[in-house]
């Protein structure tokens, strides 16, 4: 375990380069004002990833008579166990869940039909899923080696939009599965941290030391001591950014410049008077996952990024009770559906336990989000985050998905429910048969832009596939419907 | 411990023989009296690999009796294969074996995949089994994906594939090979995951292994091993140490010829620290290029990030 403990003085001074949280609409595209501009407090977005997928039987609280029709449940007058055994866990804080059942992947189902009609070599399911999950969009098919995410990811996407100099954009934190989920452009995978030590002091602007020490030089004491001031460096990134604003953001940007000035000076001498919410005298204890969360809340609260993955360690058997003779992807994954040939009850059981593992695991996620007062809620109640599986199921189903969005993103999702969407939209499968199928992922995806104020954008990846028997189009513009409040 | 080699009365059993030495736990019993007889389930015989126990003598239920499980051919990477398709069946120069070209997309339990092949009659012959670990190995291609030679085998299924091999645990698991990506894993045999590929072909009985100084000598694949285990930094200082002694990393392929899955650990004992897990130059590009570790607690292979310490086991040709 590692503990770190930093002064609040030196971390408010290495915040010094990012502090503040100025808007500028001209970088934002021109679009219109939304309710995370419009509010004091900025909306923030988390991704929160794990593999292979969850057990049907297990996390589904649909009306089995009403599957072919749009419905829902109230969460908050549910009792814990009307929850499913997955989402248990999840209960306590089910005021602010959005529980989504039926999505599809569809574009990556469409892909692993070119790859039948001899478009590309890899059709691996996992590999596709891991490259489409967070891109919507068609792999880089590398010759002699795989499959790979085609296009710049959902979550430096949004980092693009609402970043701005002295912040950093993103942060991915967390485990690898296979390939990476989050992409700086087609085949170029983003850094990820694994050590939360690192990513520490990556935050509080150190460089990497022993993480029991305190004495490494700053990321402020580098910069005073080459470049004079901290400013310096943000002066760089501003000048960069300048010439491309409208005057009126111009001159926003240049009091940003003022009072990050103002800042530094500040912390130079007698010490600022940071905010309640922000609290940089943080011990970081537990495992890793726990650790990586206690990171993302401090950077959500401290304003050091809006957007953070965390990628979730893969459990290993003993981790939730099962025999460790068992293997996790054969014995246990790719037994656990009924579909499967070799499927298992106790299998199946184990898969259950497994993704129950993983929903303390969000669960816990959301106590410490939920821990930090800000305004008149917590950084939760400001914060959208968003638990993706990697597949749908063990057995590597990509249709039928679950989805679970909790926090409401101050207020732009209508949480305490679970939606559950109707077989309606076509989707060619690779071996030919096109099958009714939930609404594609790639719907959810804009939905998450819109909830982080880019409601000028109505796709992202890609626009619609093909479906080859009928020859016609499945659009994928839009949100996805009944989610907001 | 090699499973079997628990007794000691060797009567009628397979290969060699074996003194009163050692107790079911492996340990020597306090006393060694007449009484034990009358128990004949305390006791086993020393057996062959593949050979199983029956009524105290090794009897051979397998078809892959007689060898010693470790390959009696170079392993030799995908780029140096000869692999030819002959209408349903695929001919390997290199091996000698000739492979089932397609699969029937049919997941088994592992004795279901044993008899698939016992039972298949293809290419005019009706002598197939399930393939060695070391022998499904010959057609992995773990560096990319499909792992195997769609060219010549066609499409590919990308799951695990049964081998022939089996725990030495006694705990009912057997190794597959995952063709969706390259490891090789122990998995429950009871459950009917596994697809299978059938092989047939004429395996050789292994030739003796032996130590010549630093170096076990294999005939069989024409590889001598470091007897000593080198520590790594990362993989580079694990190359740069393998070629500081006049060798090479071996490759994972090469790999798994050391791998004996009748020993626990699995591989030869009289290498030093036989149950480290070692690296092989044998590379996987997943946007962070990894390379494969062979894992020999259970003869199992793994990806690994280049910059983690490891062992090195260098080999070199025999001279």
């Amino acid at each position: 375990m590692s503990t770190f403990r930093k002064d609040r003085r030196r971390f408010m001074t290495a915040l010094g380069l990012g502090a503040g949280s100025l808007f500028l609409p001209s970088r934002m595209g021109g679009r219109s004002q939304t309710k995370a501009q419009e509010t004091e407090i900025p909306t923030r977005i988390l991704f929160f990833l794990t593999p292979h997928g969850m057990t049907p039987p297990f996390w589904h609280m649909r009306q089995e008579a009403m599957l072919a029709a749009d419905h829902e449940l109230d969460l908050t007058s549910m009792a814990e166990g009307d929850f499913a055994q997955i989402f248990r866990p999840l209960y306590r804080h089910r005021q602010k869940l959005l529980l989504l059942d039926n999505l599809t992947q569809a574009t990556s189902i469409r892909e692993s039909g070119r790859v039948r009609d001899g478009i590309g070599h890899d059709a691996n399911e996992h590999h596709l899923s891991q490259a489409h999950l967070m891109t919507g969009t068609w792999t880089v098919q590398r010759d002699g080696s795989t499959a790979i995410g085609g296009g710049r990811s959902l979550d430096l996407h949004i980092g693009d939009m609402v970043g701005q100099p002295g912040r950093f954009a993103n942060r991915i934190y967390g485990f690898r599965h296979q390939h990476p989920y989050s992409f700086l452009g087609p085949n170029e995978p983003a850094p990820r941290e694994q050590n939360p030590a690192t990513a520490f002091a990556d935050m509080m602007g150190y460089l990497p030391t022993d993480p029991g020490m305190d004495t490494g030089p700053t990321r402020e004491d580098l910069l005073r001591a080459g470049r004079g001031s901290a400013l310096d460096f943000a002066a760089a990134e501003f000048d960069h950014v300048l010439p491309r604003l409208g005057s009126e953001d111009a001159d926003k940007l240049r009091a940003h410049q003022r009072l990050i000035r103002e800042l530094e000076l500040s912390f130079s001498g007698v010490g600022g008077t940071p905010s309640i919410a922000c609290d940089p005298d943080v011990s970081l204890s537990g495992n890793e996952m726990t650790q990586f969360m206690q990171l993302a809340t401090l950077a959500f609260s401290c304003d050091v990024t809006r957007v953070v993955t965390l990628v979730a360690r893969g459990l290993q058997p003993a981790d939730f009770g099962a025999p460790t003779t068992l293997n996790m992807h054969q014995d246990i994954a790719h037994n656990s559906t009924e579909n499967a040939g070799g499927y298992d009850p106790q299998m199946a059981q184990y898969m259950a336990d497994y993704y129950t593992a993983y929903a303390n695991q969000f669960a816990e996620l959301l106590d410490h989000l939920d821990a930090v007062p800000e305004g008149d809620g917590t950084v939760l109640d400001h914060t959208c985050v968003v638990w993706l599986t990697e597949l749908s199921t063990g057995t590597h189903w990509r249709d039928r998905m679950p989805c679970v969005v909790a926090g409401g993103a101050n207020g732009y999702f209508d949480t305490g429910r679970y939606v559950y969407y109707a077989p309606t939209n076509t989707v060619p499968f690779s071996y030919g048969r096109a099958s009714e199928v939930g609404p594609a992922d790639s719907h959810l995806r804009v939905s998450l832009m819109h909830a982080m104020g880019l409601t000028d954008q109505n796709s992202f990846g890609l626009e619609e596939i093909d479906i080859k028997s009928s020859g016609s189009a499945l659009s994928l513009r839009g949100p996805l419907p009944r989610l907001t409040a | 411990m090699r499973l079997g080699v628990l007794i000691a009365l060797a009567v009628g059993c397979g290969s060699s023989g074996g003194g009163v030495d050692a107790s079911v736990d492996g340990s020597v019993p306090d006393a060694f009296t007449p009484d034990a007889f009358e128990e004949p389930d305390a006791f086993v015989c020393e057996c062959a690999p593949f050979e199983t126990c029956v009524d105290g003598a090794c009897a051979c239920e397998n078809d892959l009796c007689g060898t010693a499980g470790f390959a009696t051919f170079p392993m030799v990477p995908p780029t140096d294969r000869t692999l030819t398709a002959r209408g349903e069946v695929v001919d390997d120069a290199v091996t000698g074996l000739t492979w089932e070209r397609a699969m029937d997309g049919v997941s088994r339990t592992h004795a279901d995949a044993l008899e698939r092949c016992a039972s298949l009659d293809l290419d005019g012959h009706d002598d197939w089994r399930l393939p060695a670990r070391v022998e499904l190995a010959t057609i992995l291609d773990a560096t990319r994906t499909p792992t195997l030679d769609v060219e010549v085998f066609g499409a590919a299924i990308e799951d695990y594939v049964w081998t022939a091999s089996v725990s030495p645990s006694g705990d009912a698991r057997a190794y597959a090979i995952y063709f969706g990506q390259g490891e090789t894993i122990l998995a429950a045999a009871e459950l009917a995951g596994g697809h299978v590929r059938c092989v047939r072909g004429a395996r050789d009985a292994a030739t003796e292994r032996r130590v010549e100084g630093e170096w076990l000598v294999d005939e069989g694949t024409s590889l001598e091993w470091s007897v000593a285990l080198e520590d790594a930094a990362s993989l580079a200082d694990a190359q740069l140490t393998c070629e500081s002694r006049g060798a090479r990393l071996p490759t994972l392929y090469e790999l798994h010829s050391l791998v004996d899955e009748g020993a626990e650990p699995a591989t030869d004992p009289r290498l030093e620290s036989a149950a480290a897990a070692v690296w092989s130059t044998t590379e996987r590009d997943f946007g962070e290029v990894l390379a494969w570790v062979m894992d020999f607690a259970e003869g199992t292979s793994d990806l690994r990030a280049v910059d983690q310490p490891l062992a090195a086991r260098c080999v070199r040709p025999i001279p």
